[in-house]
Formats: structure tokens, sequence, C-alpha cells
């Protein structure tokens, strides 16, 4: 152990030894015998003082030289224990580093796996329900579905309505009919009154051809008789005169009964037909409603699942971004990987050159500048701003 | 009879929404993970046209697409090269190996039909 203050250590003999070199002379007078003495005493404080300064360096050197050695020896333990750190970095931090990032990918990447897969699903089931919805707008629409079923039942029913007015109608000439027959019934009936007149007339004229006869005696006997007879069948044809005016009557009123049903059973089936035509109307715009919404509602969906469809592709372009995600993160990875080793030939060097040199990296750079695949990648390498740009496609 | 195309991506999420929309156009689909996957599959079957990335490991598209083309079955076969690679350099190999269109991700499906409609064999 060196002390700074024995720096000096050289001006302890020295300094007495001057001391006694120009005093003893001054005090025992110039004589040989003293300037021998102090000669002697001032050679000898000179080589005690080279002798101690000597001694001093030499200490010095010794204790520079320990010193030095322990400082080498520590800066080799902490080289050894800095490298022996980053035996720790590869072994532990840096693939920690990997393996999170790694696991991060890994996730975003199954995780998009299952949402795509849920696309997938999606736009599955949308092809089913638009086809489904095709067909039914197809099945309500063309030939065979339920507007031509409509269409045609609406013509049956018209027709059905056309009939029922037909058979009003011929109701209608068969009571004209009846109302002749009303008519005719009343000239037999005059016919009758006046067959009966004419019997009358007959039974009268016969009865004054009896008294004509009577007055004429015996050659009136024969047209008395003749009389009679006529007077007979005057009575007859007016009796059967009246009996035709019963019976004409009877079937008058049979008639008029019938005429009167007639018309009241036309009344009747004019206002079924008017019913049956609002009903018929009526059940055919109800209908006409469900088939336009059956009709309308199936276009909406078609036309729907196609927009969802739509938005699906497009969503399609946007799960295309974990892909690039992925591949950053890889080259990210890979070049963490590499980073070790990069640590390590610094180590190699230090123990091949016995001293620490500053480690290149450019090699590292060089080799993560190597795995870029985006566009993104170089530009945020080269420090520039990411340009955003369309999709593209070479034909060659 | 549906024609079918081979999508060959390491990527699961790109394979599945290339499929998404091919099999949406009627397309049948087979899928590879990579070039030496892809090659394996290729033997035995009728594909109308591949579309391939092309960083992936084990064989990347480039070399995959050299192979394909030395496959009598399959030499006139086209090749879409669907990557995010978008070099001038890189769409040169692709062209030099025998690709028919070079298609940069992410893309429109839109797009890839225009494309596969354009070169699908008969």
């Amino acid at each position: 152990m060196i002390n700074r203050r024995d720096e000096k250590i050289w001006k302890y003999p020295l300094i007495p030894a001057l001391l006694g070199a120009v005093t003893l002379p001054l005090a025992a007078g110039m004589e040989m015998p003293s300037l021998a003495i102090s000669a002697t005493l001032l050679i000898a404080g000179l080589m005690s003082g080279i002798y101690l300064a000597r001694r001093y360096e030499a200490n010095l050197q010794t204790a520079l030289f320990e010193k030095d050695h322990a400082c080498q020896e520590q800066y080799r333990a902490d080289v050894e224990s800095f490298f022996a750190g980053l035996g720790t970095l590869e072994s532990k931090v840096t693939s920690l580093w990997v393996k999170q990032i790694e696991n991060g990918r890994s996730q975003s990447e199954q995780a998009m796996i299952e949402l795509t897969s849920r696309f997938s699903g999606i736009v599955d089931k949308l092809d089913e329900a638009v086809n489904a919805s095709s067909l039914s707008a197809e099945s309500v629409d063309n030939s065979a579905g339920l507007v031509a079923v409509f269409a045609r039942s609406e013509h049956s029913l018209r027709a059905v309505i056309q009939s029922l007015r037909d058979a009003l109608s011929h109701s209608g000439e068969l009571l004209g009919s009846m109302g002749n027959l009303v008519q005719y019934i009343e000239q037999l009936k005059n016919m009758s009154t006046a067959v009966s007149s004419i019997a009358d007339n007959t039974n009268l004229l016969a009865l004054n051809a009896a008294i004509e006869a009577a007055r004429a005696g015996d050659a009136g006997r024969g047209f008395a008789v003749v009389a009679d007879e006529v007077r007979k069948l005057s009575t007859l044809s007016g009796e059967t005169g009246r009996q035709i005016g019963e019976k004409v009557s009877i079937i008058s009123d049979a008639i008029n009964k019938a005429f009167e049903m007639a018309e009241q059973s036309a009344v009747q089936d004019a206002a079924s037909v008017t019913r049956s035509e609002t009903d018929i109307q009526t059940v055919l715009d109800e209908f006409r409603e469900v088939t336009g919404g059956l009709s309308k509602a199936a276009t909406i969906l078609r036309t729907t699942g196609t927009g969802i469809k739509k938005e699906v592709g497009e969503s399609m372009v946007q799960l295309q971004f974990q892909d690039r995600v992925s591949q950053i993160l890889s080259h990210v990875r890979d070049n963490i990987n590499a980073y070790p080793a990069c640590l390590q030939e610094g180590e190699q060097n230090f123990r091949k050159h016995g001293r620490l040199q500053a480690i290149d990296w450019s090699g590292l750079l060089r080799k993560l500048e190597k795995s870029y695949a985006t566009v993104e990648e170089r530009s945020t390498h080269a420090g520039k701003s990411i340009a955003a740009k369309d999709e593209e496609i070479t034909f060659f | 009879m549906a024609k079918t195309i081979m999508i060959v991506d390491d990527s699961a999420t790109l394979r599945q929404v290339v499929s998404i929309a091919l099999k949406g156009a009627g397309y049948d689909v087979i899928e590879g993970c990579d070039g030496k996957d892809a090659l394996g599959k290729l033997t035995g079957q009728k594909v109308h046209l591949i579309i391939s990335d092309v960083n992936m490991p084990n064989m990347d598209g480039i070399a995959f697409v050299s192979e394909v083309k030395k496959m009598p079955d399959y030499k006139f076969t086209p090749v879409i090269m669907l990557t995010t690679e978008a070099g001038e350099d890189m769409k040169a190999s692709g062209q030099a190996v025998g690709a028919k269109a070079w298609m940069v991700k992410p893309f429109k499906p839109e797009q890839m039909l225009t494309a596969v409609s354009k070169l699908i064999l008969p």
C-alpha cells in the first residue's frame, strides 16, 4: 500500500545533511576536516535521498502495477459477467420476446381464422337465404306461382259471377214471360166473360124464339123445340163459360202468386249475386295484397342479401390485414432471434483479441431489411411515411 | 362442371378469404400451405388455375411455380402470384418463371375474380 505523503520522502535525509554540511564549516571553521565531513554529510544525504526517492518510485510502480492488474482482473470479470448477462438475455429475455411476439401473432392468426370461418359461414347461409328467396320469389312470380294461381282464380271467379249474372238475366226473361202469361190469362178471363155474355144473349134470344113459336101455334111447335134446345145450349154455354172463368181465375191466382214469388226470388238472386261479387272482390283484393306482399318481401330479401354479400366481400379485404401483421411480426421475431448471434460475435472477438469491440449491427439490419415483404416495412425502415396504395394487378 | 383453382399461401386467413371469394363464384378450391405441400397435392388432380403467395416457408412461390411449369400436366396452367411484394424486380422474377399475373395484397374479391375469369383455362 503506497502513501501519497511518501512522495517527498527523499527530503527527510537530504535536508538535515544539507543543514549539517552548511553549518559545520561555519561552526568549526573552514578547515579541511570540517569541509570533508560536510561534503561526506552532503553526499550521504543526497545518496539517502536518492535511495528513498527510488524506493518510493519502485513502490509506486509496484503499487500501480498491482492496481492495474487488479483493474484488469476486475475488467475481465466485469466483461465475463456482461457476457454471462448476455447469455441470460439470449436464453431468457430474447427468447421471451420471441415467444411473446409469436404468441400474439399466433393468437391474432387463430382469431382471424375463426373470424374468417364465421364470415364463410355467414356467406354460405346468406347464399342459402338468397337462393331460397329467389326460389320463393320465382314461385310467387312464375307461371306455376302464386301470382299466376291468383290470376287464374280471379278469372274463374269472375266467370262464376258472369254465370250468376247470366242466370239472373235468364230468370228476368222468365219473369217477363210470366208477365205475358198473366196478360193472356186476363184475355182468357175476358173471353170466358164474353162466352157467358153470348150465352146469356143466346138464352134471351131462345126465350124470344120460344114466345114467338108459341104465338105461331102448331106451325111454331117445331121451332119451339129448336128454341128450347138453343136455350138449353145457351144455358150450357153460360155454365161452361162460368166454369172457364172460375178455372182461369184459379190459374190466374196461381200464376200471380208464382210471378210474385219469382219477382221476390229475382230480387234476392240479384242481391245474392251483388253480395257474392263483393265477397269475391274482397277475397281477391286480400289475396292480391298477400301475394303482392310475398313478392315484395322476396324481392327485399334478395336485394338485402345481395347487399350484405357485397359488404362481406368488402370486409374480406380488411380481413387480409392479419396476413400483413403476421408477416411483419414474423420478420421482427426472426430478427430478434438473430440478435444473440451478433452479441456472441462480440464475445468471440473479446476472447480472441482481449478487448471489447463495437458490435457491428449492420448485418442484423441488412438481414431484417432482406426479410421485408411489404412496402410498409421498407418505408418504415427507411424512415419514410407509409403511403396508402390501391390494390394493383399486373398482367404479364 | 365447376373449374378447380388451387390457392397456395402460408396464411390460413388468406387461404380462407380467397376460398370464400372463389367458392362464392362457383369454383372448387384446393388449398396448399406452402410450395412443397401444394406440389404434393397437384399430382393426380385437375387444376385449372393456381394462385400462389411468394414468401412462404419450405418452398417459396417463385420456386413452386418454377417446379409446376416442369410438370407436363401443368405446363400451360395459368398462375397468379398473390403477394404483399410490389417491387418490379420481384414481379420480373415471377414473370420469368411463367406467372401470368401479379396481384398485390390486400386484394378486392371482384378484382381477383375478374383476373381469374380472364386467365382460367376453358
